[in-house]
Parts: C-alpha cells; sequence; structure tokens
C-alpha cells in the first residue's frame, strides 16, 4: 500500500498476544528490548536478534508481566537506564517496575530475573495517561484525566518524592514527554494546549509557557533529538511542529498535514537520511491508520522562526488492518535508526523499517 | 485538584451541565406527578430573554397555574453544602457553594434583621478573628516600605468597626483559643506516644488538610490529631462557657468568624460541629479576610485611620476582655504546632536537649530534631510540612514508615502555610502563592508582638488536667472532633467520564 | 431514581414500524464474528444501510425515562449516515441542558461497538444547536481513551447496560417479540 515517495515502510515484525487493544509500545534505550501495554492489564516484553548485515532483528517473545493494576495500562516508559520502567494505568496509578536480581549470571541481561513492581505511585484522582522520565533518568512526569501533571523525583531503593504538582491545565492531560538534554517537561492536554514547565531552583517547577494553535485534543508530543523542536499530534488530524525561538520561547512554524482522522502519536527519531541539515524523521499515525514518515532539515533561511523544510518521505495504509492505530515510536538505539514499533487496536504490536524505495 | 487558593469562583447561577466539575445530581423540588397518557401531551423547554429555561406545554396550555405567564420557570441547580461534605467527587470545590451560603452578605442580612436587644428572639452577635487575618489587614494597611502596623492598632480599629458600625456585641482574637488548641494538642501527643493511637501524630488545624483525607486519604485519619482547631474551640468557648455565663442559649448567639481561609467555611459547617439539640452551629458563619476588608469598604471604613485609644501593644495587667488577648506563640504563623511539641519536649526533659534544623528543598519541608546533648539519642523528630506537593510527600512517607519517621507533622494545605490562606492574595489583587506578598503578612504577623513566655506552660498544665477523669472526658468532649472516610456514593446517572 | 430529572416530562412518540429488510446484523454477535463459515468472503458482505443502523439502536432506553431512543425521537434514520467504513450518528437531546447527553450518547456508542465489525469508525455528534454543551459533549463522545476508561468504570457500566437491556428488540414491542418466539 505504499504510495510513490523516496522511501517504504516494510513490515519487520508482527508480535501478537495481547487479548485486548495494545495502547503503547517502548523500545528499552540499551537493551534489544521491546516493551508494550494494552487494555488487558499486562505489559508484553520481547527480544530481537542484533541487526546483522544481512538479516532483521528476530523478535521474540521472552515475558508476559500480569502488572496488578486493575484497569488498562496506558502507556509505559524506560529509564534512560534501561533496567526500570514506568506504567501508567486507568486505575491512577504509576507503576514501578524492575527486574529481581539474579545472583549467578550476568551475561545474557535481557532475560534475566522476574519483574517486579518496585514502587507503586498513588496521587493522581482518575485515569493517568502517560508517563516519562527524563534524560538524566532522575525524575519521572506522569499525567491524568485529573488535569494534573505529576514531577516525582527518583530516590535511590525505588522511593521516590513528589516535586511538583501542576494544575495548569483545565483539561485531562493526554501526554508529556521530557526535552532530551535540558530539564523541560512538555504536557498535552484535552484542552487543546501545550505546555512547558521548568523548574525555578529557589521555588516550585512551572509552566512557563503555553502553545495554542490546535483546534482540538492534543494527543501526543514528542521534542526532536536536537532539542529545538517539538512535535505534536491531534485530533485535527494535524501534526504542527514547534521551534525554540529563544530561551524560554517557542513557536509553531509548520503544520503538517496527511491524516484523515485524529492523529494519536508522534516521533521524533534521529532518522537515517543524508540531507544537509537532517533534523531527523518524524514518524505520525492515528485513527485513520497510516504511519506518515517526515524528513525534516533546517532551512537556509537562518531567521529564529524560520520552519523546517519538512517532506513526506514514506507513507503506509492500513498498518493494522482496519484499526486505529495508537502509537508510533522510533528505536532509540544507534544503529536501529530505521526502525519503529506500532501498537493498535487490533491487540498486535508491530515492528517496521523504513528503506529506500 | 484545586485547594482553596487555586479555586476560581464560578458563577453558579447555571444550570449543572456536564462540562462542570461537579458529579452531585442535584435535588429538585419535583412537580407533582401529572398522570400522562402514551404519546399524550407534554411540554417543551423554552428560553425567554433573560436566559431562564421555561417548561411550556406544546398545546400552548398552561402546564400549571403557579403564575401568569402560563409557563414554569425551570429551578436552578442549588447543591447544598451537606453534597458536598457527603461526596468524594471532587476536592474542596465546595468552596464555591460556600460562597453564597456563608458571606459577608449574610453576615449583614443577619445583623439587619436581628431584633432589638429587648426583643426575646434577640441574639447576641459575636466575632471572632484570627491573628493571620490581622496581620494582613495590617501588610494591607502598611506601604511596602515602612514598617507594619502592629497587630494590636489594626486589632482595635477592627474592633471599633465591628462593634460601632456592625454592631457586634462582642469581639475575640482566637489567640486564646489557639493557646488551647496547643494544649489539649500536647495533651494528645502525649496521650499517643503513651501508646494511646498512633504516631506520628499529623496536625488537625487546616481544613483543607482534612478534607483531602477524608476523600482521597482514609488511611491518614488515625494519625491527624484529633483537638479541635482554634476556630472550633473559640465556637464551643462562645457557645458554651461564654453564653453560660452570659445567660444564653447556644441558639441565642450568632457567631461570626474571620478565618485566612475558604476551607474553614468548610469546617465549620462540619456535622461534628452542629448541635443538635438546639439546631446551632459553634461557628455560624465565616468569612475571609477579604470579606471583611470588602464590607469595611462598603462601609465607608478606613482602616489607615487610627481609632481612639488604640494602643500601640497590649495594656500590661488585667485587660478589657474575658480571655487574653494577641497572645504569642512562637514557631510558625500557621500556629506554632509543632514548636509548641519541641518546646514540651525542651521544658519537661531532664536531660539539655540539641534542636537540630534541616531544610528539604525548600522552607516548606523542614524537618526538626531533638537530640540529647549527651548521648545523641534522638528524642522527637518533627517536620512542618505546607502545601500540596510536600503534602503528597507525608502522606507516601506515613504509609510507608509508619512510626519509624517523625513523631509529629505539622500538616498545612497552602504553600507558606496560613499568612497565605487562598484569601490573603484577593485583597492585593496579587496571584495566591504570591511569595512577596506571603513575607509582608509574614512580617506583620509578627512584628513588635509580646516576647515574653506567652508560649503554654504545658508542663504544669498538662499534669493537672490529668489528675482528674473527670476534667479530661469534658476536655475530650469540649476540644476533641473525629474525622470520617468519605465514601464515593456516586450514582450510575451521575459518573463523570 | 436521585437525583435531577433533566427533563421531568418528556414527550413520547409512537414508533415507527419495526424494520423488516432482513438483516444480516440480526443478532448482537454479527457473521464478522465468523458465525457463519461461508459468509466471509468480502463479496457477500451486503452494505450496511442507515435503516439497519437505526434498526440497532432504536430499542435503548433514555437513561432516565422509561421510553427508547426512538419514542423521544433522540434518535431517528434520517440522522445516520453511512459511508464505506464511517458511520456517523446524530442525536437530539430532549431539553438544551440535558445532562445525560453524554451517557445517551455512550449508549449509542457501546451499542455499535458491540454490534458492527471492527472496520467502521463511528462518529457520534448532538445535532447542531440542540443543546448548550455541545461542543463539550461531542468532543468527549469522539475521545476513544475517555470511552474507553468510562467502559471500566463499573457504575457506569451497569447504568449502561440498564439503557442497553432491550437493544435486541429493534423497535419491535415485547408481545411482538414473544409472538415470534412461540
Amino acid at each position: 500500500m505504499n504510495i510513490d515517495l523516496l522511501y517504504k515502510i516494510e513490515s519487520v515484525a508482527e508480535l501478537q498476544g495481547h487479548e485486548e487493544r495494545t495502547w503503547h509500545v517502548s523500545w528499552n534505550p540499551t537493551k534489544p528490548l521491546l516493551a508494550s501495554c494494552s487494555a488487558d492489564k499486562s505489559v508484553r516484553l520481547y527480544a530481537y536478534s542484533e541487526l546483522t548485515e544481512s538479516c532483521d532483528p528476530k523478535f521474540s517473545h521472552i515475558t508476559s508481566i500480569p502488572t496488578g493494576h486493575s484497569k488498562t495500562v496506558r502507556a509505559l516508559a524506560w529509564a534512560p537506564s534501561g533496567k526500570t520502567f514506568a506504567t501508567a494505568s486507568f486505575d491512577s496509578n504509576i507503576g514501578i517496575w524492575e527486574q529481581e536480581a539474579t545472583s549467578d549470571y550476568e551475561g545474557d541481561d535481557v532475560s534475566g530475573g522476574e519483574w517486579e513492581c518496585a514502587s507503586l505511585l498513588e496521587g493522581h484522582e482518575t485515569e493517568c495517561k502517560s508517563v516519562a522520565y527524563s534524560s538524566s533518568g532522575t525524575l519521572l512526569a506522569s499525567c491524568s484525566r485529573d488535569k494534573t501533571v505529576w514531577v516525582w523525583e527518583v530516590h535511590p531503593d525505588s522511593d521516590f518524592e513528589c516535586m511538583g504538582v501542576l494544575m495548569d491545565h483545565t483539561q485531562d492531560v493526554k501526554c508529556v514527554a521530557w526535552h532530551p538534554t535540558e530539564e523541560i517537561l512538555a504536557s498535552a492536554s484535552y484542552d487543546d494546549s501545550i505546555k512547558l514547565y521548568i523548574d525555578d531552583p529557589s521555588d516550585d517547577w512551572f509552566c512557563f509557557t503555553t502553545l495554542t494553535g490546535h483546534t482540538s485534543t492534543v494527543w501526543s508530543i514528542c521534542f526532536a533529538p536536537s532539542g529545538n523542536y517539538l512535535v505534536s499530534g491531534s485530533d485535527d488530524c494535524t501534526v504542527r511542529i514547534w521551534k525554540r525561538v529563544s530561551e524560554h520561547q517557542w513557536e509553531c512554524v509548520s503544520v503538517l498535514e496527511g491524516h484523515e482522522r485524529s492523529v494519536y502519536s508522534v516521533s521524533w527519531g534521529v532518522g537515517k537520511g543524508d540531507v544537509e541539515g537532517g533534523l531527523g524523521w518524524v514518524a505520525s499515525t492515528g485513527s485513520d491508520g497510516r504511519i506518515n514518515v517526515w524528513e525534516l532539515s533546517e532551512s537556509s533561511d537562518m531567521s529564529a522562526n524560520a520552519p523546517p523544510k519538512n517532506k513526506l518521505i514514506a507513507r503506509i495504509s492500513s498498518a493494522h488492518g482496519v484499526n486505529d492505530v495508537n502509537t508510533v515510536v522510533w528505536c532509540p538505539r544507534p544503529g536501529y535508526e530505521e526502525f519503529l514499533a506500532t501498537g493498535g487496536d487490533d491487540a498486535t504490536a508491530k515492528v517496521w523499517k523504513v528503506v529506500k524505495a | 485538584m484545586a485547594f482553596s487558593g487555586a479555586l476560581t469562583l464560578t458563577d453558579l447561577n447555571d444550570f449543572i451541565t456536564p462540562s462542570q466539575a461537579c458529579i452531585k445530581p442535584v435535588e429538585q423540588v419535583k412537580p407533582q406527578e401529572v398522570a400522562k397518557e402514551p404519546g399524550g401531551a407534554s411540554t417543551e423547554i423554552q428560553i425567554d430573554s433573560s436566559g431562564s429555561y421555561y417548561e411550556v406545554s406544546v398545546n400552548g396550555l398552561p402546564q400549571n397555574k403557579t403564575n401568569g405567564i402560563g409557563a414554569k420557570k425551570l429551578e436552578q441547580a442549588q447543591i447544598s453544602l451537606n453534597d458536598c461534605l457527603a461526596c468524594s467527587g471532587c476536592i474542596t470545590s465546595a468552596e464555591s457553594v460556600l460562597i453564597t451560603l456563608q458571606s459577608h452578605t449574610e453576615v449583614l442580612n443577619f445583623l439587619e434583621s436581628n431584633p432589638d436587644v429587648s426583643s426575646p428572639s434577640h441574639k447576641v452577635p459575636v466575632l471572632s478573628i484570627a491573628p493571620q487575618c490581622l496581620a494582613s489587614l495590617a501588610a494591607s494597611i502598611s506601604s511596602s516600605s515602612s514598617t507594619p502596623i502592629t497587630l494590636h492598632r489594626v486589632y482595635c480599629r477592627v474592633q471599633a468597626f465591628c462593634s460601632q458600625v456592625l454592631g457586634f456585641e462582642h469581639i475575640y482574637d482566637t489567640t486564646f483559643a489557639r493557646h488551647i488548641a496547643l494544649l489539649e494538642h500536647a495533651q494528645e501527643f502525649q496521650e499517643r506516644r503513651a501508646g494511646g493511637g498512633k504516631l506520628p501524630m499529623l496536625a488537625s488545624a487546616c481544613p483543607g488538610w482534612i478534607c483531602y483525607a477524608e476523600k482521597a486519604h482514609a488511611e491518614m485519619l488515625p494519625f491527624i490529631a484529633r483537638t479541635k482547631s482554634p476556630q472550633q474551640i473559640i465556637g464551643t468557648l462562645v457557645k458554651e462557657w461564654l453564653g453560660e455565663k452570659w445567660g444564653k442559649k447556644p441558639n441565642e448567639i450568632y457567631h461570626v468568624s474571620v478565618m485566612p481561609c475558604y476551607d474553614k467555611k468548610l469546617e465549620a459547617s462540619r456535622q461534628d460541629f452542629h448541635n443538635e439539640i438546639y439546631s446551632t452551629r459553634d461557628v455560624d458563619c465565616v468569612i475571609t479576610t477579604g470579606e471583611l476588608e470588602l464590607m469595611m469598604r462598603e462601609k465607608g471604613w478606613d482602616l489607615s485611620v487610627p481609632v481612639q485609644d488604640e494602643l500601640e501593644s497590649l495594656p500590661r495587667g488585667p485587660a478589657g476582655s474575658v480571655f487574653p488577648e494577641l497572645m504569642n506563640h512562637p514557631g510558625t504563623s500557621s500556629g506554632s504546632y509543632l514548636q509548641s511539641l519541641i518546646d514540651m519536649h525542651t521544658s519537661t526533659s531532664p536531660d539539655t536537649l540539641d534542636l537540630s534544623v534541616r531544610t528539604v528543598r525548600s522552607s516548606d519541608y523542614e524537618e526538626y530534631t531533638l537530640k540529647k546533648r549527651e548521648s545523641g539519642e534522638v528524642v522527637f523528630k518533627g517536620a512542618k510540612c505546607y502545601g500540596f506537593r510536600n503534602l503528597q510527600n507525608v502522606v507516601r512517607k506515613v504509609g510507608r514508615e509508619a512510626g519509624k519517621g517523625y513523631d509529629y507533622v505539622e500538616v498545612m494545605a497552602c504553600p507558606g502555610g496560613c499568612v497565605n490562606g487562598g484569601v490573603e492574595g484577593e485583597m492585593q489583587n496579587a496571584k495566591w502563592g504570591d511569595k512577596e506578598w506571603t513575607k509582608r503578612v509574614e512580617e506583620a504577623y509578627w512584628h513588635n508582638l509580646p516576647t515574653p513566655p506567652a508560649s503554654p506552660n504545658l508542663s504544669a498544665e498538662t499534669r493537672m488536667a490529668n489528675e482528674a477523669d473527670r476534667a479530661k472526658s469534658r476536655r475530650q468532649r469540649l476540644f476533641r472532633t473525629q474525622y470520617k472516610a468519605v465514601e464515593s456514593e456516586v450514582i450510575g446517572l451521575a459518573v463523570k467520564w | 431514581m436521585p437525583g435531577e430529572i433533566f427533563n421531568a416530562n418528556p414527550t413520547v412518540y409512537a414508533p415507527s414500524k419495526p424494520y423488516t429488510r432482513k438483516s444480516h446484523l440480526d443478532s448482537g454477535r454479527s457473521l464478522w464474528m465468523g458465525d457463519v463459515q461461508d459468509e466471509e468472503d468480502d463479496s457477500d458482505i451486503e452494505p450496511i444501510d442507515q435503516d439497519e443502523i437505526f434498526d440497532l439502536i432504536r430499542s435503548i432506553y433514555d437513561p432516565e425515562h422509561p421510553n427508547t431512543l426512538e419514542e423521544l425521537r433522540v434518535v431517528s434514520a434520517p440522522q445516520i449516515k453511512v459511508s464505506e467504513n464511517r458511520i456517523f450518528v446524530e442525536f437530539t437531546p430532549t431539553v438544551p441542558h440535558c445532562g445525560m447527553s453524554t451517557l445517551i450518547g455512550l449508549s449509542i456508542r457501546v451499542r455499535l461497538l458491540r454490534s458492527l465489525p471492527d472496520r467502521f469508525k463511528v462518529d457520534i455528534r448532538v445535532k447542531p444547536g440542540s443543546h448548550q454543551s455541545e461542543h463539550a459533549v461531542n468532543k468527549q463522545l469522539n475521545d476513544k481513551e475517555r470511552v474507553a476508561a468510562a467502559l471500566e468504570n463499573p457504575t457506569l457500566l451497569d447504568t449502561l447496560e440498564q439503557t442497553l437491556a432491550d437493544v435486541g428488540r429493534r423497535g419491535r414491542s415485547g408481545e411482538t417479540i414473544s409472538l415470534s418466539l412461540t
């Protein structure tokens, strides 16, 4: 179903096993592991063989974690160390998962011991929608339909301290995301806005700017690897690119069209492009079942708010058959820049690669 | 979830719509059921020019004859305070309801309709004001450069306004009630430490915190001190003790308190503080500092002008009031609960104790540790913990390591404590949480208060209290209260999703 | 029922005739669930029309009255649009301040979710101008995450099941049903 573009999206693996819709997938940042979570309240972990010249990675299911969450596991995030992950559930809790220490061997640590809930973060009043670790791994953010965003500090021994409860949104908060290098937090909401927060060292976390432009729910946000851009996907069927025009100022510089229904997920990866001034690849997906991949590159115009160049380089329709696609994520590991994972209402997780057409 | 400070006063003159936060289905006086034939005549809703909804029958005949225009005005949504207190739907949106039930207009209406002293149905109007309110008023009339005027001067002026202009017969400040609260608090702490309850003990004076705990963290309730807050102690003192002195029954007194916080309205409305026999509350109406200031403005009273016989500070020796006035309790401007326990330890310990203070991230979270100088043994570990964020950490910590960490935590829902009680900012049109403003109120609060050891001499008095069991049970009845978890009783039709 | 009745005296209309065309959606379990082996071939799938969709939702009960959505004219066939893989349902709340609108919309969504094959994307809206919180109601009804979470709320689900108790009647009265069963 690929249309005539520079690249095409090829299927690498189709991972079945969830009993209900797959809401979210997450690549382990350090190890060959992929995790998925679902309305069936479980998390599934898949290991993959390392990529070789001749052979794509092979995925195999290694474990299912029944989580103990009493409702849907909506989102999941790995800590930068790759040793811990957090789950956000409709039961209003955040779970922190660690692998039981296996004393005897060090070798293949993708299997290792059982995954256990090391901590449960309570505080949200209603469904948690998203969770994210900061780049240093010292902070964790979560958000909920209760309109709040919480920032937690990660302490040793799976202890957490609440550092901030941000009540700036007027509606359901759908997604939280951290800047790749700085401690800047972004949140996206049913109130159609995106908010950015920083820590005032002498005080609390606070919202320093609100990005408006989307005309309906903002479902998903992701910072560019460079940290100078942010991408968002919305129920208004558009994908927007926001640029950091000065230290604390972000502006919408591009509106990308190409979806016919709600955009549920966006991801900004390093990409494998060879274009000059490349900013990486943006993938988007949603209720229309389509995956779009855009190549972004710096404009020759040097002004602060000049939009980057964008070009749709690959597209696939009906990525999960007739079903909605709920999530798309680029693999963050070096060497795997062209790999994408998706999760859909058909209860599967899929792995794709973007290759020259 | 919003505490009072974050509250925006929404217009309640509206029909409940799905976009509003309240999940409580609204009680309405049901019209008499008219036997209806299937497919028969029925009604439509029409909207008039004022935006009111009318129910009219489709064939144009009036649905009933209650008014001349052949249509019945539909009732507007009314949520009673008890709905809010009994509901776990939101945390403290009850304030918006309370604004109408307990407002300065309500106070003025009462005063206006109160029959003359000679009439048997005359009620004695009494007003009690919290010291944080006086500090806030002092800060508001002092320019930022000058030193704030003393609390006592402000108190004199408030007294003059309330008696001369509004007609209150008795005016008190709540510091004596706080003094009793601190004593009772210390007493309760010792009971708990002796095995009569759980530790750490958590402060009970902040109604925002109590409300949140009852609705969201029932597991915290056994830790919360059962000592009444100063507001409720002054309520008891006025209605029971003074009432008896005056020969007045509780319902023959109208007691207004002026508080730095909206949630105090909620506290006064609790069932526990309602006298069933006389169907009256210990505090009939709570108004905020802002509302008091508004009344002054409306009556053309200038608080910056000194009144006759105004004194810089308290006169030494017997004062005119039945209570000691403007008692100072060193510690925090949120009531010095933690400090009074520290003082109790240092004054009763046979060993020399050293206090160390550790600030955890900000002044809103501080740990206080008392150690024996000789042995280094920790005899008491407490913390003050203000604001929603820190409150979360207390909840986590207490839940995880009950009994191992702190002995006592002074919990307050507002960052900065009671001098930033959510309503103080509105006086200056400042945003709630304005650090500068809070700082000025804090300065005014401590400015030129008497320094002598006004802090209660706990050892002597608590010992006395222990001597008689009868006295103890009386104290408990008068000065303690209880909490109960609020269970969600949301019906299917009203679930917010 | 405790609480406020948003519209205490709604207009009740006589239902239209039951839909007579032999429907392949005749049971809650449709042929897409795989109960009819030899019809799995795509070419055998008859297109679904608005009457059939109407038939699925006409007997949903109003949450606060013993009447169906059809009897209250909350739903009607002309307010339904069907294209290849899209279904659009418009409904009309009985009063503009109806607090039950999201619940009615949710009942319609759940009914269609349970009876239609996966390939249909369903959009549900209140009739333009018929509700004072039109935008809010529409937004909530079409947020799949909110809907999914709602269906995990046991109290709400109970209420929904009550509204869907007799959806199988598809406009027929109770007597007709018992007749056809004998």
